[in-house]
């Protein structure tokens, strides 16, 4: 019997395959429905039509499934990468965390006051940091510098190899080495380093085999730094006795580094670096508090402040959009420096300070965390420093400076 | 190298002068394909854009079909089944155009440039369908053997070598891209290979071939019916005939077929536990209603419920004749015989 034929008995192929594909409308659903509920013949057909759908799309799956067990996808390979991935996430936040958790409130972190020139040599380089260094920083050993008149000479080559200028040399101008005799100001005079780069990316130099003399003020805490003239009063052989695995990691040496960009100030000047927030000091000047305080708020350009120098009610701020805004009130009126320089600004920084100095950069800030630098400087006594007192360098290696922050022109 | 062999068949067609019909019109003479001036008047009717959209998707070009072609072709269909709506209703143009738009549109194009002869469409049905149709083929035979001489056959059929009223007919002219191409291969298939049984075995399913072969015992000599007995009868052709056509398709597909519950599920696309709760419900309800029928002939409900309990042999009723009563009138015709 061909339903060819005879169509109006049977439902054609058309209609028995719509059915068993399920795409008839429901009239004609019902229709074939009831007539293979009545005809074997077309329920037969139907029954091998559905087997032999299933039986091809069976064979389909299997294959598929197959090729996928034989050939995996791209992606398939790195479903082991979460466990680096999560390893140094673990890492990262742990070494985040860490400084937060301990970190000196106030001034009741752990000081070191050496009220003689530190001499760090370079003798070998400190082993790069490890895990236990980044989560967990080794203890900051005390100094106490009772004999003013022996240097002390440090193992770690970082320490000297990434030794910006002393910080006298903000003021000066040039190296010098500082020794007691000759940078130790008689009066009280405070400077407070702190280092933003937590992750140790300050790389060790070659080292220098120029020794390198600290301000005798120079206490570590963590990667923060804090430097701090003090009578002389401890003995340098506390320091000198650190065994290698005591003295600073390089992060710590790093920070050690940077902090003798601190600018050791003549006697009755007052200057004060901050880097992370988080770092205390005791510092509590009110350039050195605006200048903190203003890296954790929007400028009026809506971007936030990455860097910050105050210098005798002069709070100068560049913002991730490289725009310079000086204030005059420790900010509470902000005025926005026109550009007088081409390109892009990168660093702000006290006039006279080597550029390494600048613990940031608007390139290498990403976030607002590694972007929190501060440097703020004081000098409730001293005598205004001859220009320049700021100075900016720009993406294109230009340096501008100024001494008001508000005229800027190209450093000679 | 089935493109090549696809040639070759071909030309062979050619050359005996047997290819395929060539136009459309000479294709389309069922009684239910409209005449081409009225689709022309119709395809008025299909919105330009609806007819480019669907052109493009049916890949028509590939195959030389031109836009009103195709327009033509849709309209017919859409025209024979009142574009998926009741016979009484009036499709509207947003019904239309979303029966036009569910259509298979690339196999409908192949098929109907196949079913016009046209060489290219057939290297491309080749290339598609000649492996699957052959597997199925095996598949529905359980043999190499007669599963690609099922194929051919089908192949042969395909290609327009049937002639009736001195014009070739192309199986391909009734598919309407309702369903899939190569489901409606295989369910033609399924066709050809059920009724060349039923042919050879006297008219028997599948299924009563090899009851009939493994079981010979004697039929019992009809007997006449008691009392009881008779109005059990009469009572289970009452309620039986009262069902709905899905429950008499349970009741068959599971009872007379033997299909399993997974076998249903799969056919009437439910899971196979909504099967059984079905069957377990219909049963019931089909023993409550045989008890109603009973009394309703006067029996008391203790009398129903021990007639209910007589022995099936007892009863001088065909299931499989009761069951496979249609009660519409689509195909009593065949339903009736």
């Amino acid at each position: 019997m061909n339903p060819l034929s005879q169509p109006s008995l049977h439902p054609d192929a058309e209609s028995l395959n719509a059915f068993v594909e399920q795409v008839l409308p429901q009239s004609e659903h019902q229709q074939v429905l009831d007539h293979i509920a009545a005809c074997s013949r077309c329920r037969e057909i139907v029954y091998l039509a559905q087997q032999l759908n299933e039986e091809a799309v069976t064979p389909a799956l299997n294959a598929s499934l197959t090729n996928v067990a034989r050939n995996p996808s791209w992606f398939a390979g790195w479903r082991l990468l979460w466990i680096p991935i999560a390893a140094t996430a673990a890492l990262a936040v742990a070494t985040y965390l860490y400084p937060h958790r301990h970190a000196p409130t106030g001034s009741s972190g752990q000081i070191a006051q050496v009220d003689h020139p530190l001499t760090l040599s370079a003798a070998k380089p400190t082993p790069p940091p490890t895990l236990k260094s980044a989560a967990r920083p080794e203890p900051v050993p005390t100094a106490t510098a009772s004999k003013p008149e022996v240097p002390i000479k440090s193992s770690s080559a970082s320490a000297a190899l990434e030794a910006p200028p002393p910080l006298s040399q903000i003021r000066s101008g040039g190296p010098q080495i500082i020794n007691s005799k000759s940078a130790v100001p008689q009066s009280s005079t405070t400077a407070q380093v702190s280092s933003v780069d937590r992750m140790g990316t300050v790389a060790p130099s070659p080292a220098p085999s120029t020794p390198v003399q600290l301000h005798p003020a120079v206490s570590t805490e963590s990667n923060d730094i804090v430097v701090r003239s003090a009578p002389p009063a401890v003995p340098v052989a506390a320091v000198s006795s650190l065994s290698p695995a005591e003295m600073p990691t390089p992060t710590e040496s790093a920070a050690v580094s940077r902090s003798k960009t601190a600018p050791i100030q003549p006697a009755g000047g007052t200057l004060a670096y901050f880097g992370m927030a988080k770092s205390a000091t005791s510092t509590q000047t009110p350039d050195a508090l605006a200048a903190r305080r203003v890296l954790h708020t929007k400028l009026p350009s809506g971007q936030i402040a990455i860097a910050a120098v105050a210098v005798h009610h002069h709070l100068l701020t560049l913002d991730s959009a490289s725009t310079l805004f000086l204030s005059e009130d420790y900010g509470k009126t902000w005025a926005q420096i026109a550009q007088q320089w081409a390109g892009r600004a990168l660093t702000l920084r006290l006039g006279n300070q080597p550029p390494g100095s600048n613990l940031l950069s608007p390139a290498q800030a990403t976030s607002e965390e590694r972007c929190t630098n501060c440097v703020s400087a004081s000098a409730a006594s001293a005598p205004i420093q001859p220009s320049p007192l700021f100075e900016i360098t720009t993406d294109s290696g230009s340096v501008f400076t100024s001494a008001d922050g508000k005229t800027w022109l190209p450093k000679q | 190298m089935p493109g090549f062999s696809c040639v070759i068949n071909f030309s062979y067609l050619q050359s005996v002068g047997i290819a395929p019909p060539q136009s459309a019109e000479t294709a389309f003479t069922g009684a239910e394909v409209a005449s081409p001036t009225s689709a022309h008047e119709d395809s008025v009717l299909l919105d330009p854009t609806l007819l480019n959209e669907l052109w493009q998707q049916s890949n028509a070009g590939q195959f030389d079909l031109a836009p009103t072609e195709l327009a033509e072709l849709l309209l017919r269909i859409g025209q024979a089944h009142n574009y998926g709506q009741p016979q009484e209703a009036t499709p509207s143009p947003e019904q239309r155009s979303t029966f036009l738009r569910a259509l298979r549109l690339p196999d409908l194009a192949l098929a109907h440039a196949c079913a016009q002869g046209n060489p290219h469409a057939w290297e491309h049905f080749y290339a598609l369908y000649r492996e699957p149709l052959i597997r199925a083929a095996i598949a529905i035979t359980g043999s190499d053997t007669l599963g690609r001489d099922l194929a051919e056959s089908l192949y042969a059929e395909l290609y327009g070598l049937t002639i009736r009223d001195g014009q070739r007919r192309c199986p391909l002219e009734s598919y309407k891209g309702r369903g899939s191409l190569i489901g409606w291969l295989r369910t033609t298939l399924a066709q050809r290979h059920i009724d060349h049984h039923r042919r050879s075995h006297g008219d028997l399913s599948l299924e009563e071939t090899s009851i009939t072969e493994t079981i010979q015992a004697p039929e019992p000599s009809p007997q006449p019916a008691s009392g009881e007995i008779a109005m059990l009868s009469k009572a289970l052709k009452t309620t039986l005939h009262e069902t709905t056509a899905e429950d008499r398709f349970l009741l068959a597909a599971y009872y007379l077929d033997c299909r399993t519950l997974l076998q249903i599920a799969q056919l009437l696309h439910v899971h196979e536990a909504t099967i059984s709760r079905r069957l377990h419900k219909l049963t019931h309800e089909l023993r409550k209603q045989v008890l109603r029928n009973l009394q309703n002939q006067g029996l008391s409900k203790r009398a129903a419920q021990e007639a209910l309990g007589a022995d099936p042999r007892d009863l001088d009723l065909n299931l499989r004749k009761l069951l496979q009563y249609s009660q519409t009138g689509a195909f009593q015709e065949k339903a009736d015989r």
